[in-house]
């Protein structure tokens, strides 16, 4: 761990496809069935459709997130910093990595990202 | 000899990617290492192909030929990675064919995108190189590559 590095209280593992990404246990307010109103992930990764059978929004206060499977590893871990090169991506949502199972985990800001893919979407549709 | 031309005097990594050969100076080549699998970003560009962790720190890996719009490959094992005030990044490498002395000039070879932090043309031993500028490619990702 390095010295610079901040240590996060566990977090939400989720599965996106053949993909990975995590977020602060602190930024989930509830676990439900997906909804259609909100955004599946797996547009991040270019995925369009949700894995059906064990897909699960994570809700926050402003709306929420559908990803293909989730589980909470509960330990403190080293939160290792955002590249300069991708700072930038998911409208600054990125907050950094995890190493969980010998993996990187990219951590990322739930409010923050539902806030780009609204723009993204709206965007779109304007 | 003008600055420029001495600039490239100094010795240079030279390395392919595709069909290309690129250069940096040898003092921003840190290593070249061989590519874990990699882990995809969310929202990442196409030429971000995914992040390691190397010695305690993320590394974004940056394939060339992507940035430059050719078609994809994910041939590549190796990567070179490059330091410098901006960070550091893995850039995706075909053929790494060591360090040379090159001739010839140091001229932006564009005005946007990858090719306005390129400098050339320039000779190696192996063939025309285009000699990134770091800092400027640096920043450049940084902005999002566009």
């Amino acid at each position: 761990m390095s010295a610079t590095d901040t240590v996060v209280e566990g977090v939400v593992l989720c599965r996106v496809g053949g993909d990975r990404l995590a977020v602060l246990p602190s930024d989930v307010v509830g676990v439900e069935l997906p909804d259609a109103k909100c955004p599946y992930a797996g547009s991040l990764f270019d995925g369009t459709t949700p894995s059906p059978a064990d897909a699960r929004l994570l809700r926050h206060e402003l709306s929420g997130l559908v990803v293909d499977a989730l589980e909470v590893h509960a330990e403190p871990l080293s939160l290792m910093r955002v590249p300069p090169a991708l700072r930038w991506v998911v409208g600054g949502a990125l907050m950094g990595f995890v190493q969980v199972g010998g993996s990187l985990w990219p951590v990322v800001s739930l409010p923050a990202l539902s806030r780009h893919l609204s723009a993204r979407s709206g965007a779109v549709r304007s | 000899m003008t600055p420029r031309v001495a600039e490239l005097h100094r010795g240079h990594l030279v390395f392919s990617c595709g069909a290309s050969l690129y250069a940096v100076p040898a003092e921003t080549a840190a290593e070249v290492v061989t590519l874990p699998a990699l882990t995809r970003v969310p929202g990442a560009p196409v030429h971000l192909v995914g992040v390691f962790a190397h010695r305690g720190e993320v590394l974004p890996v940056v394939d060339l030929a992507r940035l430059s719009g050719r078609p994809l490959d994910d041939g590549f094992k190796r990567a070179v990675l490059v330091r410098s005030t901006g960070g550091a990044v893995a850039l995706t490498a075909t053929k790494v064919l060591g360090v040379s002395q090159l001739e010839g000039q140091q001229e932006r070879l564009g005005d946007s995108g990858l090719q306005a932090h390129l400098r050339g043309p320039a000779r190696a031993p192996a063939g025309e190189v285009a000699v990134i500028d770091t800092d400027g490619f640096f920043d450049f990702l940084a902005r999002g590559g566009a």
